[in-house]
């Protein structure tokens, strides 16, 4: 075999990283030129390979140091810093969003007053608020989704500016509908729909549509700590126990259905609910018991 | 009675081998294994690995410099460079070095 692929076989188990590679690539040109000069000095060249390979030594114990190290990278820069530290900018965002969002609210009281109206057509004020809630709207949620958090990486600008426009149109259609609502009293609930329908629609199928396409942006360490409570739940529930669990879990709710019937003919129904109640208690005492078991 | 290269004492001073070697000039790997090979008679029997080893520590901790060199002889190789850090240790080690023989020769002094 050649050289490269001796070096690929000795760190075979060992994840590749850039760190890695760039040594395996040193080793690997060290090698050769170790073996051309042995054949210079008359070794066959079987001979000038075995013996180069000879004296490489524990070569892999640097391996364990490069991993080492990236995992210790990884891990302090993801895990250690658990308190997000928020920069002026994004501070000063915030204060913004919530201060035009204030306005708007303000805007709003103010012009439902003015039309002297008591009671619901009050509500028309919210024409004034349209455009700073739905800039509000926007910003908050461009900002809520590129945050950092302690669980979770930012998501990318594009897709949150996505985010934002869909909210920002939702937002447009429900303040509009509802100042409507307020404006068009007479003509009833309609005219508020015909109002709010061409806007959430889109809306809502926009935001369904990035929701369902979402890649999860949960900082590994939290990654890790799922995947510890899914095995424990595993270990947990194990075959028999889960059946035990289920089979007890549906006596226990199909008796409570039956019981609430009956107790409803008997003494009414206002008080017949109460038998979930305990039928909740129960549930949990079933969990309990199949936590208890190791 | 001839003498014999102890490799674990040669061996604590790789780091101080290597900054010396590169102290005269820039090299590669496998140059540096070849001069101290070359300079000790190959009476040490220097492990490639020990001196990967020492090669990352003082990269790490900044006495030397990494860059790859160019396709000139059919393969690129990285060379190292020592850095004033890397110099200043040297001139320490050896400071350090002279000392300790001239406590050793005094110890060892057959009166």
């Amino acid at each position: 075999m050649n050289t490269r692929e001796y070096v690929d076989k000795l760190f075979d188990n060992y994840a590749d990283t850039p760190d890695l590679s760039d040594f395996k690539l040193e080793i690997t040109a060290n090698l050769d030129d170790r073996v051309t000069d042995l054949q210079k000095r008359g070794l066959s060249p079987e001979e000038a390979f075995t013996k180069a390979v000879s004296e490489l030594g524990n070569i892999t114990e640097i391996a364990d140091e490069i991993s080492k190290q990236k995992r210790n990278e990884v891990i302090d820069k993801m895990y250690v810093h658990q308190k997000i530290s928020l920069t002026p900018k994004r501070a000063l965002a915030y204060v913004i969003a919530g201060g035009i969002l204030a306005f708007g609210v303000i805007v709003a009281l103010v012009m439902g007053f003015q039309r002297d109206l008591g009671g619901f057509e009050g509500i028309s004020g919210a024409m004034g608020a349209i455009p700073f809630a739905t800039v509000a709207a926007i910003m908050f949620t461009y900002l809520g989704l590129t945050q950092e958090t302690a669980a979770n990486f930012p998501m990318r600008g594009r897709r949150a500016l996505g985010y934002s426009l869909a909210a920002g149109i939702g937002t447009f259609g429900i303040v509009t509908a509802l100042a409507q609502l307020g404006y068009h009293y007479e003509r009833g609930i309609s005219a508020s729909l015909s109002i709010l329908i061409p806007f959430l629609i889109p809306s809502a199928g926009w935001l369904a549509f990035l929701i369902l396409t979402e890649k999860p942006r949960h900082k590994p360490w939290v990654i890790e700590q799922n995947k510890k409570h899914m095995a424990e739940y595993a270990e947990k529930f194990t075959g028999k126990n889960a059946e035990k669990f289920g089979i007890g879990s549906g006596i226990l709710w199909t008796l409570s259905f039956a019981l609430f019937i009956t107790l409803g003919v008997i003494f009414g129904f206002q008080y017949a609910w109460l038998v979930f109640l305990f039928s909740i208690v129960g549930e949990m005492m079933l969990l309990y018991n199949m936590f208890n078991k190791n | 009675m001839t003498g014999k290269v102890s490799s674990d004492l040669l061996r604590g001073h790789t780091d101080t081998i290597i900054l010396g070697i590169l102290q005269k000039g820039d090299s590669y790997g496998y140059e540096i294994y070849k001069v101290i090979i070359e300079k000790t008679g190959e009476q040490f029997e220097l492990k490639e690995a020990t001196l990967y080893s020492s090669i990352r520590r003082l990269e790490q901790d900044g006495c030397i410099s990494a860059y790859w060199g160019d396709e000139t002889q059919g393969g690129r190789r990285k060379y190292y460079k020592i850095t004033e850090t890397g110099r200043m240790l040297l001139a320490q080690n050896r400071l350090d070095w002279t000392f300790t023989k001239r406590m050793l020769e005094k110890l060892l002094e057959e009166e």
